[in-house]
């Protein structure tokens, strides 16, 4: 039996559908079977990240509906083996899939997969509840933004309620350099205030943005921040120690990391 | 046989205790005066009240069970206020109030003078809530003391008409003496809200103020006429 994991932020924008192509990438790199559902139904962009656009056939609606069997509706990703995604509906809307149904999907997929990555749409409404009805954990996405941190707060208070204890944590776009100016909430701060453990931190990084745009997840063989910062998350998925080390330029800045990092690995 | 109805403030009295909100209501006044005193003096609260319970002081009223009955529809049906417990001397109520399955208690009431509360020690009722308050997510309680073991993040508030203990950092909102008890206190091991309020005193956090992070345990309590935060020494000192 695979684990279901839900990546949500609350916040738009934040980078919920990148972080979930990158890391459904990097776990089947390193030999994992990976399904990713788009739960972004009417808005669905996991398949354009992904670069799989042009070959989805069928969606998760089609096998509510019936018209295509779960197997068969996964677009396989032909760079990576073990790595398929189920896509979401543009046409439909939210309300027209039951969290019952998308419990039901995941369950079936969980069989087959070692991970299953739901990527959540932003929000806490219908769609966010779909998107967490099949999950076992989750996976929260923050940036260091006061406005970003109050809604992962939000969603983390929700997740609770909805029954899901593990709950991780991913600070994306971190500039180590405006952190020291004090420009930018440290990562610190932002763990302080959601307490829960850090899955990692995924610094600033152009390439996210010219790959995202060429369907082409950084992780698959790009040599960047931000690739290395999902490959480490990934591993720390697995139950791995990665340390934090040279993501950051700066020793002083790591080594309070790891610290913080420790700390939480405790609890 | 046109009667002048006197005004809501004078047949209905509302006093915020720490533990609840007091309905005093007039001796003599006949009942449908006294209902429409009662709703339009709650209306003012706004939805504040509900799911709370109150104290009905009928002093030494002596009350029918139909009474009763009307007084309890309106406060639930309307406002979704429980009667916690009948206030009166008259032992016709009393009895009457038992039958009704509502616990009542003979109080004398002194004209001018506040019963009740002075009497108990500070933390006679109390919730304990365990777990960090996030954001969006509220604590209250109208019938005493809150303590909160965990945090109260940004977004997240604790109301209490009583004190408000978090054993933790208090970084959202926090309204203690919710019920215009002025004697209430907020005490946070790191205290850094973006507001607090107690009884009609409000204090914001200054806008170009920076994050604390500095553990440090305050109290927060009136003095005068408005809120004064000064470090917590434990409560000899307090």
């Amino acid at each position: 039996m695979g684990r279901a994991i839900v990546i949500t932020s609350g916040k738009g924008g934040v980078g919920k559908t990148t972080a979930t192509a990158n890391l459904g990438t990097a776990l089947a790199m390193a030999g994992r079977k990976v399904a990713l559902v788009d739960a972004d139904v009417g808005l669905r962009n996991l398949d354009l990240v992904m670069g799989l656009e042009s070959r989805v056939v069928y969606t998760s609606m089609d096998v509510i509906e019936g018209k295509c069997d779960l197997f068969k509706a996964l677009v396989p990703d032909r760079r990576v083996p073990n790595l398929k995604l189920l896509a979401a509906s543009q046409k439909a809307k939210k309300e027209d899939i039951s969290p019952e149904q998308m419990r039901e999907i995941c369950k079936k997929l969980k069989e087959e997969f070692d991970y299953v990555l739901i990527d959540s749409p932003a929000g806490i409404e219908r769609g966010f509840r779909n998107a967490v009805a099949g999950a076992d954990e989750a996976i929260v996405i923050t940036t260091p933004e006061v406005a970003a941190v109050r809604d992962a707060d939000r969603v983390i208070g929700l997740l609770q309620a909805e029954g899901i204890t593990e709950i991780k944590l991913i600070i994306n776009r971190l500039a180590p350099r405006m952190v020291k100016k004090g420009d930018m909430l440290s990562q610190e701060d932002v763990v302080e205030i959601l307490s829960v453990e850090l899955l990692g931190i995924v610094p600033e990084d152009k390439n996210i943005l010219i790959s995202t745009n060429r369907g082409f997840p950084v992780t698959l063989n790009m040599k960047s921040a931000a690739a290395e910062a999902f490959r480490r998350i990934a591993r720390r998925l697995e139950g791995e120690e990665v340390d934090f080390s040279d993501l950051i330029e700066n020793g002083g800045f790591f080594d309070k990391l790891r610290k913080l990092f420790s700390r939480n690995g405790k609890e | 046989m046109e009667e002048v109805e006197r005004k809501p403030e004078e047949l209905v009295q509302l006093k915020g205790y720490r533990d609840g909100l007091r309905v005093i209501i007039d001796r003599e006044a006949p009942l449908s005066q006294i209902e429409r005193a009662v709703v339009k003096r709650l209306e003012r609260l706004g939805d504040f009240i509900a799911g709370s319970s109150i104290i009905l002081d009928v002093g030494e009223r002596a009350l029918s069970d139909d009474d009763i009955r009307r007084l309890q529809k309106i406060l639930e049906r309307r406002f979704d206020v429980t009667i916690g417990r009948i206030v009166t001397t008259s032992t016709k109520t009393r009895r009457l109030a038992d039958v009704l399955r509502i616990p009542a208690v003979e109080e004398i009431r002194i004209v001018g003078e506040e019963v009740g509360v002075e009497r108990e020690p500070p933390f006679a009722n109390a919730r304990l809530v365990k777990g960090t308050l996030r954001a969006g997510q509220e604590e209250r309680f109208l019938e005493g003391s809150l303590i909160i073991v965990g945090d109260v993040n940004p977004g997240a508030d604790v109301i209490a008409s009583g004190d408000i203990i978090v054993l933790g950092a208090l970084r959202g909102r926090a309204f203690a003496g919710a019920l215009g008890d002025q004697s209430a206190v907020i005490i946070a091991l790191n205290f850094d809200p973006i507001q607090i309020r107690i009884a009609d005193c409000m204090n914001v956090r200054p806008e170009n103020e920076r994050r604390r992070k500095r553990l440090k345990a305050e109290i927060a309590r009136i003095e005068g006429d408005r809120i004064v935060v000064r470090e917590f020494k434990g409560f000899e000192n307090a």
